[in-house]
């Protein structure tokens, strides 16, 4: 995805500044970190505004959560010297987590900041935080009350910082990513009621890194709808992929995944797309 | 043969329809049919003026 950087520079260094005076004020952090753009923009901007004895990262992890990004999410702490701590989380041991319902991120994130908060307490941090922005206050995102209900803030959300700035920031930073389309966990390309299941993200994870590996760039979801994978793929991509020679170089990598029919959606990429086919977004 | 159905046949689509609630699959009759972008496009309008949020075109060898 090329996104281009915001060309008010001073605007900017004034909304990051801004940043910084917010974390001076809580003095200590613990970021729910993911290595996306937003939960690594925080973490960086933290430990320049605090110092690194100041912050901890906190990585939950779990079959949603997938290998790549962990992977990356580890590089960017080392490149910016991040304390970085994971603990697993065990949110597909929740029922009301596995049945798939249409707030499952609540749950999900209902026991991630369970797991953190204790931690906090424990090791004297004064907020935990996540990496939520003013967009995503737009969206269907019921991980949000989970966050409220325990406390945790979104700094970037609270100071409007949208998607767009973050990125053009995290150019300026240098912190690897900063361009990387959205990538959320794994269960959100399971049609709600259709149970999320440790085997089901793993296909879906396989079959995305195969897709990944055909030089498939953008935006990508893997829908899982049980014996069909859909593939939705950014327009540009998608008109390049239609092709049929492409196709089935497409058909076989996903396959091999283990589902036993592949489809590719004709609308492309959609943001929640599985909350329109459930009702809950249009 | 559904009203839907009916329309894609009229617009030259040689495909069979599986419905799965708002989504529906489209299977070539033959083979690797070659889609272009504007085809696509219709088909997406076609499918949302019959209710269906989503459309995929199953791949097949």
């Amino acid at each position: 995805m090329a996104q281009s950087a915001r060309p008010d520079v001073s605007a900017l260094a004034e909304s990051e500044r801004r940043l910084w005076d917010w974390f001076r004020t809580q003095r200590t952090v613990l970021i729910g970190y993911s290595g996306g753009v937003d939960s690594a923009y925080v973490a960086v901007s933290a430990c320049e505004a605090l110092g690194r004895e100041a912050v901890l990262a906190v990585v939950g992890r779990s079959a949603a959560y997938p290998e790549q990004q962990w992977e990356h999410a580890r590089h960017v702490a080392t490149q910016f010297g991040i304390p970085l701590l994971e603990v697993p989380t065990d949110e597909l041991e929740n029922p009301r987590y596995a049945a798939n319902p249409s707030n499952r991120c609540y749950h999900c994130k209902d026991v991630l900041w369970r797991t953190l908060t204790p931690i906090a307490a424990a090791r004297g941090f004064a907020v935990v935080v996540d990496g939520t922005n003013a967009d995503d206050l737009a969206d269907y995102r019921p991980g949000q009350r989970a966050a409220r209900e325990h406390g945790v803030r979104s700094p970037l959300a609270e100071l409007g910082f949208t998607k767009n700035e973050i990125r053009a920031l995290s150019q300026r930073r240098g912190i690897p990513g900063w361009s990387n389309p959205s990538s959320p966990c794994l269960a959100s390309r399971l049609p709600y009621g259709f149970a999320v299941t440790p085997e089901r993200l793993a296909q879906v994870e396989r079959a995305e890194a195969a897709l990944r590996s055909l030089g498939i760039v953008g935006n990508l979801r893997v829908r899982h709808h049980g014996d069909l994978a859909r593939v939705e793929l950014d327009v540009t991509e998608l008109c390049e992929w239609l092709a049929p020679t492409r196709r089935r170089l497409l058909l076989h990598a996903v396959r091999e995944s283990g589902f036993a029919r592949v489809a590719l959606d004709m609308r492309g990429f959609r943001s929640g797309s599985l909350n329109v086919l459930s009702g809950v977004a249009s | 043969m559904s009203a839907f159905e009916a329309a894609l046949q009229r617009a030259g689509f040689a495909v069979r329809v599986e419905v799965r609630a708002g989504l529906v699959l489209l299977i070539p009759r033959e083979g690797h049919t070659v889609i272009s972008d504007e085809q696509r496009r219709a088909l997406v309008a076609l499918t949302a003026e019959h209710g269906f949020t989503h459309v995929a075109l199953e791949l097949v060898d």
